[in-house]
Parts: structure tokens; C-alpha cells; sequence
């Protein structure tokens, strides 16, 4: 090594010096992973890519949806015409015709928790967070819902500012309310009756949804844990099972990305796709068919508030709502040809898809 | 199938790996993205993302040594289809004026518009072994190539970067 190596080595090694890891930059990638663990859920459940599209476009409460009990899982509930009208308080779930083992799996474990919840004393109504419909048309996976929707909200990002009152509208205050239907009830308990009633539901670090916080030894407590284990038979301990559940879903969706990549079909009318936005002024960041459906959605999600919106004024948001709905609608029909194949393609690959 | 949730231990030697190591991946990811740290940040979260979800596998192994592949792949396929609309001019601009305090920041800059100006595989391979001092076969491990043309790449980016650095190492005036 001579001098301008040794030099080199040096000149480059100071880069890095002072670059600590930030708790913002933890919590960031904290919560890219929580993303990343329900996209990859929803895509074992039959979900589409739209869910990791929701979840980057604000869809999900990833950070900035303001109290609820449920911070941690999805938000869209109400919007989903799909799923059967909330039962009565106290009533149980019917799994509705046609849900998948895992959609299934989701009912029955409310079930449970509900009749566990109730045993002990405490109201719980049953509600499965899913909104199929409301990512078919945000990943415009159905054309004609997706061409109302978007017409309407855009990708979403704004449109609970400007249509609080609108439950169909993506974070508005009025979506919001359908997703802790015990709202009231939870608002009623003092601080102690509230700590006592997380503790019999169970989960950690105070948080009701066990699925999305990191697991204790003995897996999820309380009644959500007993109803896991009562449902899906299988003990919270059982770590080689996690580890092959993980490996066999990643190696499931490296295997069908690197398909729907490589496509010849899909990979030309990605490449139409990408002009039309082009041409349309849209800056193009990828070609890749497993990637560009979500493309813009991903552009105008980076552009907003990460607090979300609820801090805008109406005006301010209908602005930027008028914005994002030009964007979107761009995006649906410059990409129309080639959502009509890749999604049928896409599903083909979902062992789980139903539809 | 339901992903079940971690075990608390292994979030532990997540965060601890990624606390630890953090300083010297971003300098890495500085160095492989010319400098652009909003852009370096971005490819290792997405880096340190997947180490998450393979962290049951490597963890034991060589959780760096993964991330750098991460990165280094990511960084390349990223510059081939120009995902920052990247457009290299071929020569660097002049250092600005600067007082003698700034030196460093001006020479770190300086490398790093120069590193810019490589190609993608000749920046990674020579960033490999001059700043993780890492031998042809571990520069080839990581960018998945043979050794003979890690060290090509290598030897070539270096002979490149001299002739760049040489050509701006007047003293400004």
C-alpha cells in the first residue's frame, strides 16, 4: 500500500466519524419494519401489494394517527364494505363466505378473545381490521373502484382533513371511530380499571394488538394470547416453528417478485407505463413490475406530512388533496394496461387469493 | 401462516448490532452513494430492514458482512436504472473557497464527488478495501463476482480515483 492508499484509507474512514444512531433513525427503521411484517402478512393472508402502498401512503397507523387504543394495527376498517356490519356489543363474528385460512383464523381469534375478555368481566365487541375492497382500489388492482376512489381521495394522503365526517375517507375522524368500537367504553375506565383491562387482553409494552409488538419468551399473554393458542393450536415458545414460518414466507415472495420482474409481458407494459408518466411529468424511479404499481403512490406519500394531516387546515389540505388526486388518476390510467395483467399474474402466485 | 411474533431476545441483538454498527455502515453507505447522506441513510434502513427479517439466520454469522451486500447491491442496481437520476460529468468541479477549518470537510467532499465519478462496481470494490480493508476474495464475496475482477474493479477505480484526486489537489487560491 502506498501513500495516496494509505491516505485513502484514512480520508475514507473519516466519513463516518460523529455519525451516531439517532432515536429518530431507530424509530424509522422500527417502523419500516412494522410495515414491512404486516405487507409481508397481508401477502401470506391474501392480501396484494397494496397493503405495503397503504402502509407507506398513511393508510396504516404507523405513526401519527393520534390516541386509540390501537395505534399499531390498520385503520381502514369502517371503509371496508366487505366486511359484515359491526354484530351487536354483544354478539360474536360470523366468518364471512370465502375467507382465506388466515382471514378465518383472524375471526375466530376475536371470537375468542371476546368470550375470554367477557369471562373476566369486561366488554369487548369482536372487529377484524381488513379492508380488501379499499386496497383494491388504492393499488387499483379493480380499475372502476379504484378510478371512484381515487377520484375522490386520491391516494388518500389529505382526504380525512378535508372529509372528517366521510368514514370512507382513509384517516378521517370519522374512519377512525369504526376501529375501537369499545371507544366509549375504554374512555370510561379509570387509569387503573384501564391498566387492569390491557392486562387481561394481554400483549406487551402496553400495547392490546400482541401481533405487531415484539413477542416476550412466553409469547403473547392474556386473552389475545390464549386465543391464538386456543385457534392456531400451537405454543407461543416455539421458536424453530417462527424461524421456518419467516424463511419459507421470504423465500414465497423473493421467488414471486423475482417472476413478476422478469415477466416479458409485464416487463414491456412496465416500460409503457413508465413513458406515459413521463410524459406526463412524473419522475420514474423503477421499471420493476413488482414495483412500479406503487411507484407514485410511494412519491406522494414521501412528500407528506409524516404527522399526517391532521394538523392542516381545511384549505391547506383541499389543496394539497386537489394535488393527489391529479397524481393518482395519472398514475391509475397511465398504468391501466398494465395493471389489467399484472394482477391476475400477481394473484396467480398467492397460493392464498381467493378472488 | 402467520408470522409470529419475535422473541424478544433477538430484537435485542437486533438493536444492539444496529447501534453498534451504525456509525461505520453509514460511513460505508456515504461513501457508496458519493456522498449523498439523505440517499445513504435510505439504503441502509432498507438495508438494516432485511437484516431484520434474515437476522434468525445471520445473526450468528456475519450480520455486517450481509448488510454490506445488501448495500452494495442495492446501490448498484439503483445506479443502473438511475433511481436518483444520477448524471456523473466526468470531472469534478473546483473546490470552493473555504478557510483552513474547513479543510477536511472540503477534502472529504472532494473524495467523495470524485468516488461519484466511478463506476458504480469500480466505487464499491475499491470502497471495500480501502475503507473496510478487505482482501480481493472478501471484496468478491460481497459483490458476488469472482476475485479476478474484484480486484480489476478495484485496481481500476484506484488508478481512476488518482488521476481524479491528482487533477484537483492544488492549493486553492
Amino acid at each position: 500500500m502506498d501513500e495516496f492508499e494509505r491516505d485513502l484509507a484514512r480520508r475514507m474512514r473519516e466519513t463516518s466519524d460523529g455519525a451516531r444512531l439517532e432515536p429518530a433513525q431507530r424509530e424509522r427503521l422500527h417502523a419500516s419494519v412494522r410495515v414491512r411484517r404486516r405487507a409481508r402478512a397481508a401477502w401470506l393472508t391474501g392480501g396484494s401489494v397494496g397493503v405495503l402502498a397503504a402502509a407507506c401512503a398513511g393508510l396504516f397507523a404507523v405513526s401519527g394517527v393520534p390516541g386509540g387504543g390501537r395505534a399499531d394495527t390498520a385503520t381502514v376498517a369502517s371503509a371496508s364494505p366487505s366486511v359484515p356490519a359491526s354484530p351487536p356489543a354483544r354478539g360474536l363474528l360470523t366468518v364471512p363466505k370465502g375467507a382465506t385460512h388466515d382471514e378465518r383464523v383472524g375471526y375466530l381469534e376475536q371470537n375468542a378473545t371476546a368470550v375470554c375478555m367477557r369471562a373476566k368481566g369486561y366488554t369487548y365487541t369482536p372487529h377484524v381490521d381488513t379492508a380488501p375492497d379499499l386496497w383494491a382500489a388504492v393499488d387499483a388492482s379493480d380499475y372502476a373502484k379504484a378510478k371512484a376512489f381515487r377520484g375522490k381521495y386520491g391516494y388518500g394522503l389529505y382526504s380525512g382533513a378535508v372529509h372528517p365526517d366521510d368514514p370512507k375517507a382513509p384517516m378521517s375522524p370519522a374512519s377512525r371511530r369504526g376501529e375501537a368500537p369499545d371507544a366509549a367504553y375504554l374512555a370510561s375506565l379509570s387509569p387503573k380499571q384501564l391498566a387492569a383491562y390491557q392486562k387481561a387482553l394481554g400483549g406487551v409494552r402496553g400495547t392490546p394488538s400482541a401481533e405487531d409488538a415484539p413477542g416476550d419468551q412466553a409469547g403473547p399473554t392474556g386473552c389475545v394470547g390464549e386465543a391464538q393458542r386456543q385457534v392456531e393450536g400451537r405454543d407461543g415458545q416455539d421458536a424453530a416453528h417462527q424461524k421456518q414460518e419467516w424463511e419459507a414466507a421470504e423465500a414465497e415472495q423473493e421467488q414471486a417478485q423475482a417472476h413478476l420482474d422478469t415477466e416479458p409481458k409485464l416487463v414491456a407494459l412496465a416500460d409503457s407505463y413508465a413513458s406515459c408518466l413521463s410524459a406526463r411529468g412524473i419522475a420514474v424511479t423503477t421499471r420493476r413490475p413488482s414495483r412500479i404499481a406503487d411507484m407514485v403512490k410511494f412519491q406522494e406519500s414521501a412528500k407528506s406530512p409524516a404527522e399526517g394531516s391532521d394538523h392542516l387546515s381545511k384549505s391547506e389540505a383541499q389543496l394539497l388533496l386537489t394535488a393527489d388526486v391529479k397524481a393518482a388518476m395519472n398514475d391509475l390510467e397511465c398504468g391501466r394496461k398494465f395493471r389489467a395483467a399484472y394482477f391476475p399474474e400477481y394473484h396467480r402466485l398467492d397460493p392464498d387469493h381467493t378472488a | 401462516m402467520r408470522p409470529w411474533p419475535r422473541k424478544r431476545a433477538d430484537e435485542r441483538g437486533f438493536d444492539e448490532f444496529v447501534a453498534a454498527r451504525w456509525s461505520p455502515l453509514f460511513g460505508y453507505a456515504c461513501l457508496l452513494t458519493s456522498g449523498d447522506r439523505h440517499r445513504a441513510e435510505d439504503v441502509l434502513q432498507d438495508a438494516l430492514v432485511k437484516l431484520w427479517f434474515a437476522w434468525p439466520r445471520v445473526a450468528e454469522q456475519q450480520p455486517e458482512a450481509y448488510v454490506r451486500r445488501v448495500l452494495t447491491r442495492a446501490v448498484a442496481r439503483s445506479a443502473q436504472r438511475r433511481w436518483w437520476g444520477e448524471r456523473p460529468t466526468g470531472t469534478l468541479p473546483e473546490p470552493p473557497p473555504g478557510e483552513d477549518a474547513s479543510r477536511a470537510v472540503d477534502e472529504r467532499t472532494r473524495l467523495e464527488q470524485a468516488l461519484g465519478l466511478l463506476p458504480v462496481r469500480q466505487r464499491a470494490a475499491v470502497v471495500l478495501r480501502y475503507y473496510y480493508d478487505l482482501s480481493d476474495r472478501q471484496v468478491a464475496e460481497t459483490m458476488d463476482c469472482p476475485v479476478g475482477t474484484a480486484s480489476s474493479l478495484a485496481s481500476r477505480g484506484l488508478a481512476r480515483l488518482r488521476k481524479l484526486l491528482a487533477e484537483t489537489s492544488e492549493p486553492v487560491r
